[in-house]
């Protein structure tokens, strides 16, 4: 119970230097690169693939230097990475041979992480579990994957790179309300990761919800409900840099759902809607859409039903605050970050990934080759290594297809423009069953 | 004849306000068996002709566009149809009803097929029809089916088809519409017994009907329902299961080196056939090695792969599964087994190539793909004695890729004579029922049985005379 948050969430000291792995070259390469500045801002395409080109055998020699009972060592041979199992790696590997190496969301449910991960990531004192909430049908278990303070620390700076970037500036003071309770910063990547980068940054953050007590059978997914005081301290407070963090569910129930009396007692309870998020305040969300009724397809329908209701002000004369959709998964220590958009505008959500993930677009599910030039606007399968991820090579299908987007070298956003240091894409679907025709077993 | 039937009282559904036919069954039964079997016989004969016709072409293309239209794969609609001609053709027929090897020669006299049969003096039989068949259908096939149903109606029996509701219209549609008094004598329930609906009809039917035999062609789970509570029937009637089964393909691989070509192209016609998803098609492989190198046989592999390639047949996606055949595959290569796939199809052509055992027998439900599901998938386990090939088969079905198969059906093998000597034993020894060549995985030879089981032997009996009755001997 050492957390930040009512005891809950990521040490504040992650004390790294504990960690023998903090010597490693490819560690302290990885620092240098983050300690020279926000490279999102700065890299053009060529060198975000120039940077990943650079890191590829460092990566590679770091797992095997770092090795647990050899199991990169025979991984990479048996996955044509390298000559032999003791560890010499082909002389002429490309980035696109990363994809060898891939992990399907599913190979990390139950204890599917343990083989894979390095010397360092054993004692799991040093580290937090991450869980998803394992509400995908038929599959075994929740994803569960284990962080080491290292790979954390890495990501304080990373997840700071990109919502720094998306913003337009360091973000380093304001308050901030996740729509979650802080018991889920123990196990919720995104809970955990994001709650952890805003208070390192001096933000002031505090949760929606709380867990209530219930019988012992239930999840805490069945005892969460709303801590009205929070919100409402926070919906009341005058600061001019709020950052309102919710999901698209929460987002629906809190003010879509509520209609005639039950919308009175929300707006009573809460004093909102209309919630003022200050001039500077914005509104973050993630998710998918599970939980959420079937006549909504999409988060930008529950974003534009609400965008009337969340000002980016301190009055009903305030803009409605921009949008900022962030995909986050329990695999991934990074986010894929969407820039500040106007709840009602209809250019596609575009999520772009830091330059230390390489991200490449597969042609399918049967062939999982990487594309060259992704056509704008298809569907391709996502595929990416978060090359500052050191516990375990993390190189992941989650079953996600995105679109591939526009080559686009700046953007213009509700906040001004940006540098894009890599091509974004645009989320689609989660792989689904098509049941089609299915012949039965059977004699013939 | 009502009362033969023994009638469930506490029950309200009656059977036969819903089945009309019901209550003509017993009437029936006596028409046909009055009947000679060499008429009946020459009239499904007759039907070839009609098949040949412009009429029958038509009949036939009418099926093709309706099971094309239901989701049947349009490659293997097309082979079924083609066949469907073959159990009709009086070649055929011939080779079915004089059939040396179930023992009905003795019936052939001057080419007339004679039910009564003189040993000797003082003992002859006659061969009989049953009386009431139920046909259980199943959904991926329709020429198992037909073919059950002509025999029956040509041994004398009255039939009752319980078809699946995918291909149970095609079925009765094609008996209806053949010139044939076939149909007259063949009913259908079409019942569904996963529907709560359908399962108690089903059930009374099952018991209360004096059935001779069930004849299932099914699942594990259609076959527990039928023979379950076939049980509880009077009559107890015989249940004769085709169970799921698979096929394996067994090379030697000192021929695998002199017949590369061959061998590459035969299995990948084996395999293609049908999708793989035949009782016959080869979901296992065992190679040899009597050349006592441990030489990988890339070159065989890659042609597999490319004659794999040249027989694709697209089907339909499965998103979720392409994830469960990868973690398959990479598990495979992480545990020292070689994966081959196509350059031009992915993981839809992929073959494996293990030593000594399956890769797959520790891999659990969640990261293997059942042979059900998966197409053009074909694991190659190396071996150095046919015990490794028994032992390996005894547990064939323990592993998840194939834990509902009841036993092997189909041995393809690919080697010279003493080998193939030798996997004839072995055949025997795991209670194989065909050992075939590559012509012969989804054709039927007329004169072979079906699962162990001549049907023509199951549809009738021998009525036995024995002793010194004088009667007049067929003509």
């Amino acid at each position: 119970m050492s957390g930040p948050f009512s005891g809950y969430g990521i040490t504040p000291d992650l004390n790294v230097e504990n960690f023998s792995t903090s010597s490693d070259p490819y560690y302290k390469q990885i620092k240098d690169i983050l300690s020279s500045g926000n490279i999102l801002e700065t890299f053009s395409f060529d060198e975000t693939t120039q940077l990943q080109q650079k890191l590829l055998y460092p990566y590679l020699e770091f797992f095997i230097r770092n090795d647990n009972n050899d199991y990169y060592k025979n991984l990479f041979f048996n996955r044509g990475l390298a000559k032999n199992n003791k560890g010499d790696l082909k002389s002429n590997l490309e980035l696109k041979d990363l994809v060898k190496l891939r992990i399907h969301s599913d190979d990390l449910r139950d204890d599917g992480q343990k083989n894979r991960l390095v010397k360092h990531a054993e004692n799991s004192n040093e580290g937090m579990f991450f869980k998803s909430s394992g509400t995908t049908v038929g599959t075994t278990g929740p994803v569960d994957v284990f962080r080491s303070n290292l790979t954390l620390s890495l990501s304080r700076a990373t997840n700071g790179n990109l919502i720094d970037w998306s913003i337009g500036k360091k973000i380093d003071s304001g308050e901030c309300l996740f729509h979650m309770a802080p018991e889920m910063t123990d196990f919720l990547a995104f809970a955990a990761i994001g709650s952890d980068f805003l208070r390192h940054r001096g933000l002031d953050v505090s949760f929606g919800a709380k867990v209530k007590s219930g019988p012992k059978d239930t999840t805490i997914w069945q005892r969460i409900g709303p801590d009205i005081r929070e919100m409402r301290k926070f919906f009341s407070s005058p600061s001019d840099k709020k950052y309102f963090i919710a999901s698209g569910v929460g987002l629906y129930k809190m003010f879509m759902e509520p209609v005639g009396l039950k919308k009175y007692g929300m707006k009573l309870m809460l004093n909102a809607p209309p919630v003022y998020l200050g001039k500077d305040g914005v509104l973050m969300i993630g998710g998918g859409l599970k939980r959420l009724p079937e006549e909504i397809t999409s988060l930008s329908q529950v974003v534009q039903a609400t965008g009337e209701n969340i000002i980016a002000g301190n009055n009903r004369n305030g803009d409605p605050a921009p949008v900022i959709d962030m995909l986050g998964l329990t695999e991934s220590i990074n986010v894929f970050i969407g820039v500040p958009t106007s709840p009602f505008s209809d250019e596609p959500w575009v999520k772009y990934p830091h330059p230390l993930t390489y991200v490449a677009l597969l042609n399918s599910p049967n062939d999982l080759t990487p594309v060259e030039n992704p056509i704008p606007g298809k569907e391709y399968l996502l595929f990416y290594v978060n090359l500052m991820t050191l516990d375990y090579v993390e190189a992941i299908i989650p079953g996600d297809f995105v679109l591939a987007s526009e080559m686009q070298s700046n953007i213009t956003t509700a906040l001004g423009d940006r540098n894009v240091s890599q091509p974004g894409f645009i989320y689609s679907r989660r792989a689904e069953q098509n049941e089609g025709f299915k012949i039965r077993e059977g004699c013939g | 004849m009502i009362g033969i039937f023994k009638k469930k009282e506490h029950e309200n559904i009656n059977i036969r306000d819903k089945f009309n036919w019901i209550d003509g069954l017993e009437n029936q039964r006596l028409e046909l068996s009055g009947q000679d079997l060499e008429d009946r016989l020459l009239e499904i004969k007759s039907v070839h002709l009609f098949l040949k016709s412009k009429e029958g072409e038509k009949l036939i293309h009418s099926l093709f566009e309706q099971m094309v239209g239901i989701g049947f794969p349009e490659a293997s609609t097309r082979i079924e149809l083609n066949l469907l001609s073959e159990i009709f053709s009086p070649e055929t027929l011939n080779k079915m009803f004089f059939n040396p090897s179930n023992g009905l020669r003795n019936s052939f006299h001057e080419g007339r097929f004679n039910d009564l049969v003189k040993v000797d003096d003082t003992f002859s039989y006659m061969i009989a029809p049953k009386g009431f068949i139920l046909i259980v259908g199943s959904s991926n096939t329709i020429l198992p089916v037909i073919t059950s149903i002509i025999l029956s109606y040509i041994c004398g029996n009255v039939t009752v088809c319980q078809l699946s509701k995918l291909n149970g219209d095609i079925i009765s549609r094609f008996i209806e519409s053949i010139p044939s008094n076939c149909s007259n004598y063949t009913h259908y329930t079409n019942l569904d017994h996963a529907e709560q609906g359908d399962v108690n009809i089903l059930k009374q039917i099952l018991i209360e009907i004096p059935w001779n035999i069930i004849n299932v062609w099914g699942g594990e789970e259609a076959n527990n329902f039928y023979f379950q509570n076939t049980l509880k029937n009077p009559n107890r009637p015989r249940v004769l299961n085709m169970e799921p089964l698979t096929g394996i393909v067994i090379i030697q691989k000192s021929f695998l080196d002199n017949n590369l070509r061959k061998v590459s192209e035969e299995l990948a016609l084996s395999i293609c056939e049908m999708g793989q998803q035949l009782c016959s098609s080869p979901t296992e492989g065992f190679i040899f090695d009597d050349c006592n190198t441990a030489e990988e046989n890339n070159e065989f592999f890659i042609s597999l792969i490319d004659d794999l390639e040249k027989n694709f047949i697209d089907f339909d996606n499965f998103e979720t599964s392409y994830f469960k055949l990868d973690r398959m595959l990479t598990y495979a290569q992480d545990n020292n087994s070689k994966v081959y796939n196509s350059q031009k199809y992915g993981n839809k052509i992929a073959l494996i190539s293990s030593k000594n055992h399956s890769i797959f027998r520790k891999v659990n439900d969640d990261q293997s793909v059942s042979i059900h599901e998966r197409r053009n998938f074909l694991e190659f386990i190396g071996v150095n004695s046919f015990d490794s090939i028994l032992e390996q088969i005894n547990v064939i079905n323990k592993k998840y890729t194939h834990n509902e198969i009841k036993k092997i059906q189909t041995i393809l093998v690919f080697g010279e004579q003493d080998f193939n000597t030798h996997v004839l034993k072995l055949a025997k020894r795991i209670g194989a029922y065909r050992v075939v060549d590559a012509n012969y995985i989804f054709a039927r030879h007329p004169l072979e049985a079906l699962d162990g089981s001549h049907l023509i032997n199951e549809f009738t009996y021998h009525l036995s005379v024995i002793g010194s009755i004088p009667y007049q001997p067929s003509q």
